[in-house]
């Protein structure tokens, strides 16, 4: 989970200062810890190292300097590969899911939410199918049979999710469609 | 107390919320009711047949004496019809009785149960009875006028030498049909009209008893098994009493002239008694040949249909009581011809005319059971579509599903129908005796005028009858099958059970 | 909406004996509602095949349609080299029969039947002899762990007893292609488990193709491979490399 991936596609959706990012990032994220203006300042300096982003205009209201970030190209690129690629599936509470189907929204279309969730589907999957073959395996201890369903449990929350994201996004992408 | 149980619409509604099954079955129970309420009102008629009403075009109605046959026959011929209202009234019962159940485990009362079930039954009997009522009046009206007819009046008059001379008479008249002409006592229209509601409402009370006893029997479905010992000892009571009978009563020297109550009376209960035996023995048998059969047969068809005889043998009974009772009576009635046929004289059209008529009443209870064991066929195969579907998707052939059908009705029947006949002829052999005195024997030069004649067996008539509703029942579950295609359609895999 | 009947290539390492079934855009309507858009679909030889999707989503009517249950309105099915969406009722029953086994999430099993009896069925439909039939169905019941419900009837069992009488009676041909629908879709969790878990080993040890209808994801993880349909459609297969996990972003932040 990449907090300057977040920002980069907050940026996305057009220009703005440090304080409205910190701003948005809460809103659009109630589940997360609310940013620190601090980490909005040091990650924007990093991603503008990277040169993903650039400072544009420089605002000042009745208080401290405001500097305006946009997404450069390269920024645009890296948005793109990051959303392309899934989430390692953990057997634990991945709020990373619903972030980037979240970003994927804000900076492609209902479509790549799809794209994103069917890959997303099939890794977590793969993964199910890994514990699945540890509980049926006839040499697996109670334990290891008791993780397993852990981990399954976990999984299929995470797929269950996914499941009603995805219908969600499919009434989306028809009503865009039609 | 009342304030706690479910107003008369919720009971309604949970009632009838099955569907198709359950219009069907509310629609037939009053068709049945309506031909029940016909016939009643029919008999109620015969019966207020007065001195000053006629004359018919029948001349057994014509007869005072044999007017009480007759109305014995139109009480005889609402059995079946009864019967038949009685096996629609468990169309789609199944499913009803699970939702029954299902209202018993949620709390509903056995009181609460029987009322849900009575009242709905209890409405198809009214409009059963309202429409028959109206059939009858309707007709009535319709009948109404005598037509012209030659009538036939013949006297016997036995002079002083011993022979007999018959005067006929014919008079030109206006006969009625029927008895349209009859003012019927609002008592007996109104005893008509109350009797089927009453009946249906009681018979689905007593066949919900199992819900109200054990509603968790009643889903998860336990075999019973039927009596085997108390029909054998029916039947035999019932049908060897009647057929020594006779033997009996003239051993005991019991005197025929005053004694002829008695010795009726207590052919009646012989009769009831065979009757009754081969009622409770169809499932018996039913589950004796399902016995035998299931754990040798490999044909799928016969295994499926031997298994259903051992899981539901009442139901196999239910269906095919009706029929048993009417085979019963025919066979009594073919025996009765033969004895009258010999005792009187051919040329009387009089009785041959009177036995047409009951050959016609009981074509018309063997077509009511037989049409009764369609209702039942096709209800059977209707419950079942979800697993007869799922064995036709794992590519059981259909005409297996049939052919399982038809033995399972069929199988039982073949061998009940044959005691129904044996048990009929011989009531009719042991009531009348299996020789008589042919009349006017005395007119026959040369023979001894006390020689006694033998009555025969009427084999072919007992063949047709035995045969003829075989057929009938064939005939009527290959009609049943119709159901079976739509039952098996894929359809029925996506429905809920 | 960019996805309706887009006909699926054959993946090029695989070969026509790889394939135990093929649907080329399968269309089937129930009355006016669209159940099945153009659905192109190969089933592999030996595989597990997981169909899932929401409710509704013809997932159901696929299955019935490779099992020759169902004739599409349009579209083909081919089992090996027979075009089975092309042969009359009694010829697919036939095949059903004894080529393929099928299973349902209940109400499959002739109640009247004892168990042995229900799974000696589909044998002595062949022709096979009593006392044959029988032998193979003790075995197989023996097989689930279900031998003790031999002379009991189905209306007596637990659902998971039920319907591991009713896996062995989809087995005991030894079918090619077994097509389970919801098969644990009436049983609890651990009871699903025990059917799927011999389902499963049951189906590898005999080399059976399944086809596997589930909305269960925890169901679907039994199987090799996923096909997900959504509104009647395929949507097209995700390339396998892309879709590997990657952890290239993890620490950058």
């Amino acid at each position: 989970m990449s907090t300057g991936h977040v920002l980069l596609g907050l940026l996305s959706r057009g220009q703005r200062h440090g304080y409205e990012l910190k701003r948005e990032h809460d809103e659009r994220f109630p589940a997360a810890r609310p940013l620190a203006f601090g980490q909005v300042y040091t990650t924007l300096e990093r991603l503008h190292r990277q040169g993903l982003v650039e400072p544009v205009a420089v605002h000042r209201v009745d208080g401290p300097d405001r500097t305006v970030y946009e997404v450069t190209d390269t920024g645009r690129t890296e948005i793109h590969a990051w959303l392309r690629n899934i989430e390692t599936p953990a057997p634990h509470v991945s709020n990373p899911l619903s972030t980037k189907v979240t970003i994927a929204l804000l900076v492609g279309d209902a479509a790549a939410a799809a794209d994103y969730l069917r890959r997303q589907r099939r890794a977590h999957l793969e993964r199910m199918r890994y514990y699945t073959r540890v509980k049926t395996d006839g040499g697996s201890s109670l334990h290891e049979v008791l993780a397993a369903d852990y981990a399954l449990s976990h999984l299929d929350a995470d797929l269950s999710w996914m499941e009603t994201a995805s219908q969600r996004v499919h009434a989306l992408e028809k009503e865009i469609g039609t | 107390m009342s304030s706690s149980c479910p107003r008369p619409a919720t009971s309604l509604r949970l009632a009838a919320t099955g569907g198709r099954a359950d219009l069907m079955r509310i629609v037939l129970t009053a068709l049945g009711g309506a031909a029940t309420t016909v016939g009643l009102l029919l008999a109620m008629s015969v019966a207020a047949i007065g001195s000053g009403d006629g004359p018919y075009t029948a001349d057994v109605l014509n007869q005072p004496g044999l007017r009480p046959g007759v109305i014995v026959v139109l009480l005889l011929l609402c059995v079946p019809v009864l019967f038949f209202v009685g096996q629609c009234t468990r169309v789609g019962a199944p499913q009803r009785d699970r939702r029954l159940a299902a209202l018993r485990m949620a709390g509903a009362t056995p009181a609460d149960v029987r009322r849900i079930a009575a009242m709905e039954t209890g409405l198809a009997g009214v409009i059963g009875a309202v429409l028959g009522a109206t059939t009858f009046f309707a007709g009535r009206a319709l009948l109404g006028s005598p037509q012209v007819r030659e009538v036939e009046i013949s006297t016997d008059e036995i002079g002083s030498d011993g022979q007999v001379t018959r005067m006929v008479e014919t008079l030109s008249t206006a006969a009625h049909t029927l008895p349209t002409d009859v003012t019927l006592p609002a008592w007996s229209i109104v005893l008509a009209l109350l009797a089927v509601p009453l009946a249906a409402t009681a018979a689905s009370v007593v066949a919900l008893r199992q819900v109200t006893i054990s509603p968790f029997g009643v889903i998860h479905h336990r075999v019973t098994r039927p009596p085997t010992l108390l029909p054998i000892v029916l039947l035999l009571a019932g049908a060897g009493g009647l057929a020594i009978w006779e033997t009996v009563a003239t051993t005991l020297r019991l005197d025929l002239q005053d004694g002829l109550g008695l010795y009726a009376g207590v052919a009646l209960v012989l009769f009831v008694l065979a009757a009754a035996g081969l009622i409770f023995g169809s499932a018996s048998v039913a589950f004796l040949i399902g016995t035998w059969l299931a754990p040798r047969v490999r044909h799928p068809s016969l295994l499926i249909a031997a298994r259903r005889m051992i899981d539901a043998p009442f139901t196999a009974s239910r269906a095919s009581s009706a029929v048993l009772l009417a085979v019963l009576l025919g066979a009594a009635v073919q025996g009765t011809r033969t004895t009258f046929l010999l005792l009187t004289d051919p040329s009387d059209g009089f009785y041959a005319d009177t036995f047409r008529l009951l050959d016609t009443a009981l074509l018309v209870a063997i077509g009511v059971a037989v049409a009764g064991l369609l209702v039942i066929t096709a209800e059977g195969i209707v419950a079942r579509r979800r697993t007869l579907a799922s064995l036709t998707a794992a590519g059981t052939p259909r005409r297996v599903l049939a052919a399982a059908t038809l033995i399972e009705v069929f199988l039982p029947l073949v061998p009940t129908v044959v005691l129904a006949t044996a048990a009929g002829v011989l009531a009719a052999r042991g009531f009348f005796g299996t020789t008589v005195q042919p009349p006017g024997s005395g007119r026959v030069p040369g023979r001894d005028v006390t020689a006694p004649v033998g009555v025969p067996v009427p084999w072919v008539q007992l063949s047709v009858l035995a045969g003829g509703t075989l057929a009938a029942v064939m005939l009527v579950t290959a009609l049943a099958l119709i159901f079976l295609r739509r039952s098996t359609s894929v359809t029925e895999l996506r429905t809920a059970a | 909406m960019n996805r309706t009947s887009t006909t699926q290539p054959t993946p090029s390492h695989l070969g026509p004996d790889s394939s135990m079934l093929r649907a080329r855009s399968l269309v089937v309507s129930y009355g006016r509602t669209a159940a099945l858009r153009g659905v192109t679909l190969e089933v592999r030889r030996g595989e597990i095949l997981a169909v899932t999707g929401p409710s509704g989503s013809g997932k159901s009517t696929l299955l019935l349609t490779l099992a020759g249950i169902l004739v599409p309105d349009a579209g083909e099915v081919h089992f090996g080299e027979r075009c089975i969406t092309a042969e009359n009722e009694s010829s697919r029953s036939r095949l059903r029969r004894k080529q393929f086994g099928v299973l349902f999430q209940f109400g499959q099993l002739v109640p009247e039947l004892t168990a042995e009896e229900n799974v000696a069925l589909p044998l002595l439909l062949s022709g096979r002899r009593r006392g044959v039939a029988i032998t193979a169905a003790t075995t197989w019941l023996d097989r689930f762990g279900v031998a003790d419900l031999a002379k009991v009837r189905p209306p007596e069992m637990s659902g998971g007893q039920a319907q591991r009488v009713a896996v062995a009676r989809a087995m005991v041909t030894e079918p090619e292609v077994l097509f389970a629908d919801e098969p644990t879709g009436a049983l609890d969790t651990l009871a699903g488990e025990q059917v799927m878990t011999q389902l499963v080993r049951v189906a590898r040890e005999a080399d059976t193709t399944v086809v596997l209808v589930t909305h269960d994801a925890r169901i679907a993880a039994y199987g090799d491979r996923e096909v997900v349909v959504r509104d009647g459609v395929l949507p097209d297969p995700i390339p396998a490399d892309e879709a590997s996990v990657s952890g290239r972003e993890e620490g950058r932040s």
